[in-house]
């Protein structure tokens, strides 16, 4: 059923794509205002963020995961002003960044429990966004020659930090799948998929409205490759879940 | 120019009359259904009103922010009938099919009656594609909520991801039927298609929940 959920996710993520393509074709001068296709992009982060605090609802562990909700929390308050900066759409880009910065939280939050990635590697993924927003932040401020350097480095850590997490990603689906009929010792062998996948989809996605022309076709293309990578991971730990209910 | 009201009296006097001499499912349908017109009429009023502030235009309006508030017209009632009357997922479906096509009925007879009914095209494209849109719209809408009630994530954030799916089905059905030519074509036939494809998952979904 948890694959159901996330197949409910996919339809809401193609038909704000359709949508967002047929506006193109049919109306190629008009900028999208808020509305209908903008809460179906919140709505897909939503429905991410339910999917994650669903399977990642047992554990609690409040003081390890404050730290990392407050830092994602400032970190998706950066991005908001950085849309706004770009847009200055105020209503739209707090709306979509709250629920973004929601899905960043229980990414974060999936990762730091599955121990999907170690204190070293998390520390690394904070560094890089914050590093990544920082130097986008401050092309507002420097001049445009500047501006352009930093740019290419900003595109730089972006393109490193997907190659990093994608290899992480699938690294941790591959393992997964193969321990999934030989059994682990490790309990939650089956749920790092779902939080290396999450994150990766979450590093990509704000990597998307970093990006501009050429750049933005081939991030979408990576973010539907993720789909496919995202569908594993939610497989893979819905057999986890059905093997915990005694199923077999 | 006609006068909405009068024209929901006229329908609804019979249906709540009827209320009397029925029980349970068909009760809860035939208030289900009331409510669906009682809603599409505040929708209209509403929209009307968001109209008037923005200044957007007809078109946009239809395009842009009539799904968004047609939808969350519809869900308030569900909502109500799920956290306060505590339906099970059974009667859900029931009360959010009748909201649905009564919506759609009441939808339906304002423009037949505003735009007449000579043209045969006309009042099948109202009939096979606003109407049926109207249904699949709450249908996505059942599914979400079920699914987050399911997984025990009913918060505002599953609410909201449950609600986006009816919005962007109906943006995407106004905006393509806002262009003359082939999108328009292909707009009008979406419903369809779409109520079509569900109907294998929804009868398992209600198999499943009968058990």
């Amino acid at each position: 059923m948890v694959s159901v959920f996330y197949l409910y996710a996919l339809i809401l993520f193609m038909l704000s794509d359709i949508y967002w393509l047929v506006h193109g074709l049919l109306r190629p001068d008009v900028r999208i205002p808020f509305g209908a296709n903008e809460i179906g992009e919140i709505g897909i982060y939503l429905m991410y963020s339910s999917l994650l605090n669903a399977a990642f609802k047992e554990e609690e562990r409040l003081k390890e995961l404050l730290g990392a909700t407050v830092l994602t929390g400032i970190f998706s308050l950066a991005v908001i002003a950085l849309w706004i900066g770009w847009t200055g759409e105020w209503v739209k880009d707090i709306l979509s960044g709250l629920a973004f910065g929601y899905f960043a939280c229980s990414s974060v939050r999936a990762v730091i429990i599955s121990k999907a990635f170690d204190r070293k590697r998390l520390s690394v993924f904070g560094i890089m966004a914050f590093v990544l927003i920082g130097l986008q932040g401050a092309i507002f401020a420097v001049p445009e020659a500047v501006g352009n350097v930093l740019d290419i480095m900003c595109y730089c850590i972006m393109f490193a930090g997907t190659v990093w997490l994608l290899i992480n990603a699938v690294k941790t689906v591959r393992k997964a799948y193969r321990t999934s009929d030989s059994g682990s010792a490790d309990d939650n062998i089956k749920k790092k998929p779902l939080a290396a996948s999450f994150v990766f989809g979450l590093w990509i996605q704000n990597a998307l409205y970093m990006s501009s022309e050429y750049v933005y076709t081939v991030i979408f293309v990576i973010i539907t490759f993720n789909v496919f990578l995202m569908y594993f991971s939610v497989a893979i730990y819905e057999d986890e879940a059905f093997l915990k209910r005694g199923g077999v | 120019m006609i006068y909405s009201e009068n024209i929901l009296i006229c329908i609804a006097m019979p249906l709540i009359i009827a209320l009397f001499f029925t029980k349970e499912n068909t009760r809860r349908f035939l208030t289900a259904f009331l409510m669906g017109m009682l809603v599409c009429l505040l929708s209209a009023y509403i929209s009307g009103f968001v109209n008037y502030l923005t200044g957007i235009g007809r078109d946009d309006m239809a395009v842009y922010y009539s799904p968004v508030i047609e939808e969350i017209m519809k869900l308030l009632p569900l909502l109500f009938y799920m956290f306060v009357l505590a339906a099970d997922e059974n009667r859900m479906y029931t009360a959010s099919i009748g909201i649905g096509l009564g919506f759609a009925t009441f939808e339906n007879c304002c423009y037949i009656l505003s735009a007449g009914s000579m043209n045969l095209t006309y009042v099948l494209v109202r009939g096979l594609a606003v109407g049926v849109m109207h249904l699949v719209c709450s249908l996505a809408l059942i599914l979400g909520l079920n699914l987050s009630r399911h997984f025990k994530v009913l918060t505002v954030a599953g609410v909201i991801g449950a609600i986006s799916m009816p919005m962007i089905f109906h943006g995407l059905y106004n905006l393509l039927v806002s262009e003359e030519g082939a999108s328009s074509y292909f707009g009008y036939f979406l419903p369809l298609i779409t109520a079509l494809l569900l109907f294998v998952p929804f009868k398992r979904m209600r198999e499943s929940a009968g058990n």
